[in-house]
């Protein structure tokens, strides 16, 4: 079936379109930040989002993110004592190809436009520990990166608590 | 319009070997297995109804956000498909299986994913829309018939995707500060949740080290947007991407990205070099084991190899048709005839390197060359420098001259020709080799005739076999001599000026003119032609004598034998080698021998 498309020339004309289709939508999706874009997206998107080809390409660019990032939970059971709860890191050799997923979720998990993840985290955390708990904090993190080359001593971490969940 | 549109209907949908298509099947299977292998740990916490994201993420997430309340159950499924198409087993639904899977569990939670995991669900994509099971699968060993090249359209439309990723990622760097001021690099190698190992401070703090690798990943990966394209560069960025990718994965947490990235090159690894590493790893494989009796082959008996249970092994005793697609006069047609005939492999070849890849297969097959004199001449000076020369050899003619076929007496048409290189014997025949070398299979002539031909190959695309015509036309009327000395074994046979001197193998050139009639390739000597006809009136007698093969007759034309012959340019002259055309500067010399029945082609004659 599908060698009897490829040779037919009507085929191959459908094929080529479906080819320059794909093409342009990747294009239009992945142009530099700016007013030409934002116009094309949403069309392009009609292509690339049900065939799950949306992606952007500019890895750490136009310029690498300047500081570290960092989250943890600080958990406060109902007899007093606080526990801290921190993503999943390290382990056995294969462990990096399943660190990073709890990285990404991190870098968003301490942004604002992810407020949505803020309580199902913090529930998530409550669960995870035996007893009863009373409250959950989230605590994100960042330290400043320097620029290379430079003598100065590199800034502390800071943390901040951004989200309070008390359970009954 | 046509034109462009025949160009683009022969890089997009003419049929070629499958075994590039093949390999993306295995390595996506293989890193959608360990993808899915990785996520288990986590699968109830970012895929579960009670994880940490247990509404179905809202904007800009696109089709295929469905709920996956049972987390386990669709990564069983998604493994089960990832084990079918790495095995190759009903290709087509696990390939699309797998994509779809992917999809859906990354569509349910965004929020964990990195550019590798969307990298390995776009070539899922691309694999999905690929005939990936034509060769080295289970369904390839079920299928009663043999593989067949497939139109590549979806390989070419991923190997644009891999070229756009780097364009993009090199455009949109060198659009931001860090990456112009080499700082980059330096800054990445200090963000603590990326990092897999922690540099050394006079490492991650070096500015140098930091410029280096900065300006280093510019360059690589610009070099990879063009490079991944051109034969002459792709082996050396692919080495280059291969370094950049495998060293971000030692230092960084990139997850799945530098496997995916690094498994979306097969998509520009020539098929003869794809089977060529295949065999090679088959090959060691016994050895690892230790077991050398294991191998099968045919043990001085001619007999089939017995299969070992390999998808590719059966495949080592087939013939192999070696195509060169660079020549454009062998069509896809006649291939077809003659592979459906032999029951053949056919290795395309862009260039040299796909030809080594090709020698390079195992087993003691038949090698097919379907082309004319200039793909024999190509072949043959592979196989003399490899010094292979005693390889089981066919000629199936698909040139536009093909004059040694005609000599040899091997039909034109391509499926009889297919049959005597089936059932056809070897026939010893003489080669010419020179003081640097290289082969002439056919003929060797200096003067008119190589500028004719040179004239002629310029035409050829348009006017066919008439463009020789055309183009001795074109050379006997705007140069008429040349001063050689030509000696034959130590005497001199000419000295001064002429219109054309050659050295025969093969009886003809240009399509059937009969510059040697005499000449046998089999007889352990070489025919001298030496032509003093340079008047107006004696160009045009020889012109007409030479389509009659009466030139010998004529008194300003010279005929010897010999087995050695050297000629020495007096002015500077132009040399047709079986096609190849050189130069021979005022005042060099070269020397060609004979080395009798040096190699041997099927046919059905055994010759004089």
């Amino acid at each position: 079936m599908q060698e009897r498309i490829e040779r037919s020339r009507a085929g191959q004309v459908v094929l080529t379109l479906l080819m320059v289709l794909i093409a342009a939508a990747v294009i239009a999706w992945n142009l530099p930040a700016g007013a030409p874009r934002d116009r094309l997206r949403p069309t392009a998107g009609h292509v690339l989002l049900p065939v799950g080809l949306d992606q952007d390409w500019s890895l750490f660019a136009p310029d690498p993110r300047s500081f570290s990032v960092g989250a943890y939970a600080r958990v406060f059971m109902a007899n007093g004592e606080v526990r801290l709860w921190t993503p999943p890191r390290g382990g056995p050799i294969l462990a990096p190809y399943r660190d990073y997923r709890w990285q990404k979720y991190v870098e968003r998990l301490r942004a604002d436009e992810y407020a949505g993840l803020w309580e199902p985290t913090a529930r998530w955390v409550a669960r995870q520990q035996e007893g009863s708990v009373r409250r959950v904090e989230l605590v994100r993190t960042f330290r400043l990166a320097i620029r290379p080359g430079d003598t100065d001593v590199r800034p502390a971490r800071q943390s901040f608590t951004f989200f309070t969940l008390d359970l009954p | 319009m046509t034109r462009i549109w025949r160009g683009w209907a022969d890089w997009a949908f003419r049929p070629v070997d499958p075994a590039p298509m093949a390999a993306l099947r295995i390595a996506v299977g293989v890193l959608a297995l360990g993808w899915t292998l990785s996520l288990l740990p986590d699968a109830a916490t970012f895929l579960g109804d009670e994880g940490v994201s247990p509404e179905l993420p809202v904007g800009g997430g696109g089709a295929w956000v469905l709920p996956t309340s049972a987390p386990y159950a669709v990564l069983a499924l998604l493994g089960v498909a990832a084990v079918a198409l790495v095995a190759g087993l009903a290709t087509r639904v696990a390939s699309v299986a797998v994509f779809l899977l992917l999809l859906v569990v990354q569509r349910r939670d965004p929020f964990v994913l990195n550019s590798g995991d969307l990298l390995l669900r776009h070539l899922a994509f691309f694999v999905a829309l690929m005939p990936a099971g034509e060769v080295w699968s289970l369904d390839a060993r079920r299928r009663s018939r043999p593989p067949r090249d497939r139109a590549p359209w979806a390989l070419r439309l991923l190997q644009l995707q891999v070229s756009a990723i780097y364009l993009f990622a090199v455009w949109a760097k060198v659009r931001g500060t860090t990456w112009n001021d080499g700082t980059a690099v330096g800054i990445a190698w200090q963000l603590e949740d990326l990092q897999r190992i922690a540099l050394p401070a006079a490492v991650r703090d070096s500015l140098t080290l930091s410029a280096l690798a900065s300006y280093g990943t510019l360059a690589v990966e610009a070099a990879l947007v063009v490079g991944l394209w051109l034969p002459r560069l792709r082996w050396a960025v692919m080495a280059a991407g291969v370094g950049l990718h495998l060293g971000i994965d030692a230092t960084m947490l990139v997850g799945w990205f530098s496997a995916a990235i690094l498994a979306s090159y097969l998509a520009f690894v020539p098929a003869p070099a794809l089977r060529s590493a295949l065999a090679h790893g088959a090959r060691m494989a016994p050895r690892a084991r230790g077991s050398r009796g294991s191998r099968s082959g045919p043990e001085g008996n001619g007999t089939r190899p017995t299969r070992v249970g390999l998808p590719w092994q059966p495949e080592r005793m087939r013939p192999l048709l070696l195509v060169n697609s660079a020549a454009g006069s062998a069509d896809d047609e006649a291939i077809e005839v003659v592979r459906g005939v032999l029951d053949a492999e056919v290795a395309r070849c862009e260039g040299p390197e796909d030809l080594e890849a090709a020698l390079d297969r195992p087993g003691d097959r038949l090698l097919v060359i379907c082309g004319g004199d200039g793909s024999l001449h190509t072949i043959v000076q592979a196989l003399h420098t490899r010094g292979q020369l005693a390889r089981d050899l066919a000629l199936v003619p698909l040139g536009t001259g093909n004059d040694f076929a005609r000599t040899l007496e091997i039909d034109l048409d391509p499926r009889a020709a297919a049959l005597a290189a089936r059932d056809g014997q070897p026939r010893r025949l003489d080669l010419l080799v020179d003081d640097q070398g290289q082969v002439v299979v056919n003929v060797l002539h200096a003067g008119v005739g190589a500028v004719a031909a040179d004239r002629a190959e310029k035409l050829k695309g348009r006017l066919g076999i008439a463009a020789y015509v055309v183009g001795a036309v074109q050379a006997g009327i705007s140069r008429a001599r040349w001063r050689l000395l030509v000696e034959v074994d130590g005497t001199v046979l000419h000295d001064g000026p002429v219109l054309q001197a050659g050295i025969a193998n093969g009886r003809t050139i240009g399509g059937g003119t009969p510059f040697a009639p005499e000449a046998d390739p089999s007889d352990g000597l070489l025919d001298v032609v030496v032509s003093v006809a340079t008047g107006p009136l004696a160009r045009l007698g020889y012109a007409a004598a030479l389509r009659q093969g009466s030139q010998a007759e004529r008194s300003d034309v010279g005929a010897t034998r010999g087995t050695t012959v050297t000629i020495t340019a007096r002015s500077t002259t132009e040399l047709n080698a079986d096609g190849e055309l050189s130069t021979l500067k005022r005042g060099q010399s070269r020397t060609w021998r004979l080395e009798p029945g040096a190699w041997s082609l099927r046919t059905t004659s055994s010759g004089a």
